[in-house]
């Protein structure tokens, strides 16, 4: 299988390769870069008609844009502030870390490259167990893994292994190992259940917690990111460019937010809680909240690209009761829930993100750290 | 108002951003176009979006005659995919395709011989075109394409996963293939 896959990878590489050279070859029609003597030249009437038609299209654009917003309060992207919280502790990985769970007094990671889940004692920030989960080390390129945490339990999952891993924090062990028979991509914990998505599969999975069985596998096209909370289970659904929500009474899916279409509305992290369901859209670096009564978008706050010779694109979203925290590639930003006042705390290639049953925030970071921090208030 | 050292080196500094603008295009400009085609799937739209970068850069250098340091590439490419999967730049590039409706003639056709890989990466969403571009054509890890994107590693992960589903499908290579990977 992978000897194919290898076979396979190779001759996309050598045909893309290809295609770019053919790409760069091809006859330029109209390129005209500054700093050169060459202009733009045609007739000045075409540029004309070409210039009024495509400024009546951007005005029809910002119309349509603005009609489809609906009921949404757009901030700007605000000048951001140095208030969104401090940093209490530090405490370094053998490997970069994109996902974090905590509570109980723990927090946990996951490391691919060990195959393994670290334990850090809350208080003190030092690994106080290293807990193998895999049989081997797998290579984090092929590894998604995702954690979560309930009273007395802690779940895992990794996407090259079709399991839902059961630890156990009495002991620091592997208690059980729940067969999915799909691969995972994303998990939540609500009330007594664990929700997996499977993208793959197109699939959504309800898993018992106390007896480890699968009580519902719900069909869903593309699910991906998953969260849990005010009142259901909230799944994105990136291709499809949908946001659902599941009814765990019923356990049915309900289509509740349809993004517009043909925009690259990139939905791809939600989090659900007290200040209710928001979601991220790449695409306008923005963070939005649905309202889950009308399925309406009722809240935007913009957060702002800034040109820095990087990327600083939103990696990871979650809430705690006044605001919204947002990982960027190089801060953490705080979005005001009810000012939608954006404001930072910079940091390295911050990642995943957790907020502990105190109210503090866990951040894991690419330079392999997990970072402690007090929340601001903007 | 800007006093008259302001106004002098303003003077100063803009021939010398065009002349460093110029000689990055020189040495950067086709593969820039080349890249840019194959992330819009679109010959027309890529060179709209290799002129915003270097215009984009030529304002950076203006403002900064030390704004860009060597190697280059990198921050062309990362300006350049952060075009593609622009929600706004998107729309402007589908009112230039709209205005090129007067003048349809003019358009550049993808050379047959890559037609096909051409026609698939159409097919594929923005942001997973752009995951195979960089992973496949520029031999970034995972963890560098998602820091191009602004994106965790494993949305890379799964958007690359599902590319190579379809694209093989697609595209019907011409090896045996014996399963999912």
């Amino acid at each position: 299988m992978a000897d194919g896959m290898d076979r396979f990878d190779g001759w996309l590489r050598q045909r893309l390769a290809e295609t770019v050279e053919d790409a760069a070859a091809a006859p330029r029609r109209r390129l005209v870069l500054p700093g050169t003597v060459e202009r733009r030249r045609g007739h000045p009437r075409l540029q004309g008609f070409v210039a009024g038609l495509v400024t009546a299209a951007l005005l029809f654009a910002i119309v349509w844009t603005a009609l489809n917003g609906g009921l949404r309060r757009a901030a700007p992207a605000n000048p951001p502030s140095q208030k969104a919280g401090r940093v209490l502790g530090t405490t370094a990985l053998p490997d970069p870390a994109f996902n974090v769970a905590a509570g109980d007094g723990a927090v946990w990671v996951p490391d691919a490259r060990q195959g393994a889940l670290l334990r850090i004692d809350a208080r003190s920030g030092r690994v106080v167990a290293t807990i193998a989960v895999a049989s081997s080390a797998l290579p984090p390129s092929t590894a998604i893994e995702t954690v979560a945490v309930t009273p007395g339990a802690v779940w895992m999952t990794w996407s090259a292994s079709d399991e839902l891993l059961r630890i156990d924090p009495a002991s620091n062990t592997v208690a059980e190992h729940i067969p999915l028979g799909v691969a995972p991509t994303s998990l939540a914990v609500l009330g007594g259940d664990v929700w997996v998505s499977a993208t793959q599969a197109n699939r959504v999975l309800r898993v018992a917690a106390d007896t480890g069985a699968v009580r519902a596998s719900l069909a869903l096209t593309d699910p991906g990111p998953i969260a849990a909370g005010d009142g259901g289970v909230w799944v994105v659904s990136e291709r499809e460019g949908v946001l659902s929500r599941i009814d765990p009474a019923s356990s049915t899916v309900a289509t509740v937010v349809t993004l517009p279409p043909g925009l690259d509305y990139v939905v791809d992290a939600v989090a659900a809680g007290a200040a209710g369901v928001w979601f991220r859209n790449l695409a306008a670096q923005s963070v939005e909240r649905v309202d889950p009564a009308s399925g309406l978008v009722v809240q935007q706050a913009g957060l702002g690209g800034g040109e820095t010779g990087g990327v600083a694109g939103p990696v990871s979203i979650a809430s705690t009761a006044d605001a919204v925290w947002v990982t960027v590639t190089n801060a953490l930003l705080r979005v005001d829930r009810r000012t939608l006042q954006v404001s930072r705390l910079p940091m390295i290639l911050p990642t995943g993100v957790a907020v502990d049953a105190d109210g503090t925030l866990w951040v894991a970071t690419l330079q392999a750290t997990v970072m402690h921090v007090a929340p601001g208030k903007g | 108002m800007r006093d008259q050292a302001t106004l002098m080196q303003d003077s100063a500094t803009r021939p010398a951003a065009d002349q460093a603008i110029a000689a990055i295009y020189a040495r950067e400009g086709t593969r820039l176009v080349g890249l840019a085609r194959v992330l819009a799937a679109d010959m027309d739209a890529g060179e709209d979006l290799a002129q915003e970068v270097f215009v984009r850069a030529l304002r950076a250098l203006q403002r900064d005659p030390d704004y860009l340091h060597e190697p280059v590439w990198p921050w062309l490419r990362t300006t350049l995919v952060r075009l593609v999967i622009e929600r706004r730049r998107r729309i402007q590039r589908e009112m230039s395709r709209l205005a090129r409706v007067a003048r349809a003639s003019d358009s550049v056709e993808w050379p047959a011989a890559t037609a096909d890989v051409a026609t698939a990466l159409a097919e594929l969403p923005p942001r997973m075109r752009a995951c195979v571009v960089l992973r496949y054509c520029e031999d970034l890890s995972t963890i560098d394409v998602a820091r191009t994107l602004g994106c965790a590693p494993g949305t890379v992960v799964v958007q690359l996963r599902e590319a190579r589903k379809r694209l093989r499908l697609w595209l019907e290579p011409p090896i045996e293939e014996s399963g999912d990977g």
